[in-house]
């Protein structure tokens, strides 16, 4: 498979974190693979929209309660579909809502605006449709950052692995 | 959790102080940013979650250490012993000898009667309560109607008696180690179920063990006993002899009186009013709480008037040595019943006709409560018909009598040959009674939950009879442990002590007061703060729980 990549003159002056959701596509739909590291491939470090992205899925499926010493953060999302309390596409959007504006003030209120990239911090996020079939929760959500529509994806940088 | 090192053993990731924990991950950011600058963490994955647990886990490992370096020395011990880890605290206190108390549950039979003689099951662990705590059955048990009927020893004879009940006796054992456990002959102790053709029950005898375990406080306490020798020489020895004793764990409180005190009167047996030495009192308290007995007498009858009789036996220095005094008389035919008999004279006197060494007791006040105490009762029986009694008519009575134990155990110990000492003569005594009564008034709000008062009169019993001797039980300590069973705007008030002091020529003194008991300084009765000992129980505390706190809307 292959797997898109950045150069090392785009992470030039940022930093970095580690690439949590692999198997991401430049376009359509996709669906993500949470491991730090796959079988057989080295991890990847991502910055810029990758980055806040990244932190966005942490805090929305990040159940809040769940880390221990951190009782504040992650939302009600995934409780609430845990629940049983999402059966419908319209109650999808509501649950995303209300998580949506949990993590916003999250985000926000760890960033520094003045000192770090504006693609990197976040403004807001929108569910664009949503569907259930079955057991499957089909989620399209627009991630926006204060950069707005000026933006550069930096693919992940990978190393290849031994 | 006993902390191990070998088995590589973590203290509770979830019981870790969160502060400790967010403080260790900023560090940990701090440090790898210098490290790293271009690594995101602030936020993100890695500092979610890689960095996170990492935190979490030093946190651990950090906290095991904490608490293994607070147990290693004594010093460190000493710092804070309650944060100190038990298993290292044991480990090095062994190096003086110090072995720590493991406490023991309260052990005893139960008297249960019924109405019928039919075999009845009580199932292993079924429970029972006197005074809300819980005892539960050690084995499973059936009663049998018939001698044929028996062959395990589980089996239990009903026997019948006189009240028209059968009765039969089973072994239980009290839900939590502690001297609050033990229960005294004939206290009432009741099923939390129903028990077929049940009538009541009650306890056949006084329960063994019931000792609590040290805490490091406790046992830091005792170094001095550890190092010291186990001989009757100081008064550290003694201590430290008794302690070694693994019989007497159940002992708490002690007073040496010796050359010197004011109490001391045996060293005074000369024409001269002065003090020779070579004499010890050594009051010990054998258990925390008081210990009820009872005996089985044959008394004589020596009086007869319109209506009553009045009856005298004996009580031997062997019976019950050291007792206090005895509490009530019961005719065996009415034992079931409540009905009872006080006694009219009490006439106390030494008996020192045993074989080998004995201390110099020279009047009845200077061994009163001691193993060489005995005493002759009388009592009116006012319910056995006169029609046909006569003088020196016999019949057999139950008498209940109070005291505390060990007291002939450690006299037959510490008068051996090989262990006494070769230049004095002790004595041992039970501490000298002072039986206080407590009464005190829990003021709540009408919406208030009104708090457990079993478990509040079951802390003021354990304040008042581990009170040491210092010659005062004071009431703000009875207070502060009410007011641990307190919430919202509950309070105490009305505190009444009253104190009967129960001399050792046998005369009464009455104290009372709302603030402290004091005892009186007479050393020339030998009662003084060296002496005597507080002793209640739980029958003997009274709460009174009122809605008088206004409610502002």
């Amino acid at each position: 498979m292959t797997q898109l990549s950045g150069t090392l003159a785009q992470y030039n002056g940022r930093t970095v974190d580690f690439l949590a959701f692999e198997d991401m596509k430049a376009s359509g739909d996709t669906q993500l693979t949470q491991a730090l590291v796959l079988p057989g491939q080295a991890g990847a470090l991502i910055t810029g929209i990758e980055k806040l992205v990244q932190r966005f899925l942490l805090e929305l499926l990040t159940e809040r309660g769940s880390l221990h010493y951190d009782l504040q953060r992650g939302t009600f999302f995934i409780t609430k579909i845990r629940a049983g309390m999402v059966n419908t596409s319209q109650s999808l959007f509501a649950v995303f809502n209300a998580a949506e504006l949990e993590l916003r003030n999250t985000l926000k209120m760890e960033e520094d605006k003045l000192n770090e990239p504006a693609d990197e911090c976040y403004k807001q996020a929108t569910l664009l449709a949503a569907s259930l079939l079955g057991d499957f929760a089909t989620l399209s959500i627009q991630v926006q950052s204060m950069a707005e529509e000026s933006r550069t994806v930096i693919y992940p940088l990978r190393v290849i692995a031994n | 959790m006993a902390l191990s090192f070998s088995s590589a053993d973590l203290s509770s990731l979830t019981s870790l102080n969160s502060a400790d924990v967010q403080q260790l991950l900023d560090r940990l950011a701090t440090q790898l940013q210098e490290l790293n600058p271009s690594l995101e963490l602030k936020r993100g994955v890695f500092k979610d979650t890689v960095a996170y647990y990492h935190a979490v886990l030093e946190a651990s490992i950090r906290a095991s250490l904490r608490r293994y370096q607070s147990a290693r020395s004594l010093q460190q011990i000493q710092i804070d012993p309650t944060l100190a880890d038990d298993t290292v605290v044991d480990e090095v206190l062994s190096n003086w000898g110090i072995t720590r108390k493991i406490g023991t549950k309260a052990i005893g039979s139960i008297t249960i009667e019924l109405n019928q003689a039919r075999s009845i099951n009580i199932p292993i662990n079924f429970s029972f309560e006197s005074n809300g705590k819980r005892y539960f059955a050690t084995k499973t048990f059936t009663s049998r109607p018939v001698t044929t009927q028996v062959s395990l020893d589980t089996d239990r004879l009903l026997q019948l008696l006189s009240n028209g009940n059968w009765a039969f006796t089973i072994e239980v054992e009290a839900e939590s180690i502690g001297a609050t456990y033990k229960l005294n002959a004939g206290d009432s102790i009741v099923p939390t179920r129903s028990i077929t053709n049940y009538v009541t029950s009650y306890v056949t005898s006084n329960f063994l063990d019931g000792t609590g375990a040290e805490t490091n406080t406790e046992l830091l306490q005792e170094l001095q006993l550890g190092i010291a020798a186990k001989t009757l020489s100081n008064r550290t020895n003694m201590r430290s002899f008794l302690r070694s004793i693994p019989a007497f764990d159940s002992v708490t409180n002690q007073s040496i009186i010796g050359y010197g005190d004011a109490e001391m009167l045996r060293d005074r047996h000369t024409v001269f009013p002065v003090s020779y030495g070579g004499r010890v009192d050594w009051y010990i308290r054998g258990q925390l709480p008081l210990q009820r007995t009872r005996l089985l007498v044959t008394a004589v009858c020596v009086e007869i008037a319109a209506t009553s009789s009045t009856w005298q036996f004996s009580i031997g220095k062997d019976d019950v040595p050291g007792f206090y005094e005895v509490t009530k008389i019961k005719n065996v035919i009415d034992a079931g019943l409540n009905s009872g008999f006080e006694p009219i004279s009490d006439t106390r006197s030494n008996d020192l006709t045993a074989a080998g060494f004995l201390p110099d007791i020279a009047t009845v006040a200077e061994g009163a409560y001691s193993a060489f105490q005995a005493t002759v009762i009388r009592f009116v029986d006012t319910s056995t018909s006169v029609t046909t009694l006569t003088i020196g008519q016999t019949a057999q009575y139950f008498c209940d009598v109070t005291g505390t134990p060990f007291i002939r155990q450690i006299q037959e110990l510490i008068g051996s040959r090989d262990v006494r000492s070769y230049a004095a003569d002790a004595l041992v005594k039970a501490p000298i009674p002072c039986f206080v009564e407590v009464t005190l008034t829990i003021n709540k709000t009408a919406g208030d939950t009104a708090p457990s008062i079993a478990a509040i009169k079951a802390a003021v019993v354990d304040v008042v009879n581990s009170t040491d001797f210092i010659g005062r039980l004071d009431g703000s300590r009875i207070i502060e442990a009410v007011h641990g069973f307190l919430q919202n705007s509950l309070s105490v008030t009305g505190l009444d002590l009253f104190g009967r002091i129960r001399n050792p020529d046998g005369t009464m003194q009455y104290l009372r007061d709302s603030d402290s008991l004091i005892i009186p300084d007479q050393p020339a009765k030998m009662v003084t703060a060296k002496t005597v000992q507080f002793f209640t129980e739980i029958s003997k505390v009274s709460v009174n729980i009122v809605s008088t706190i206004y409610t502002a809307k």
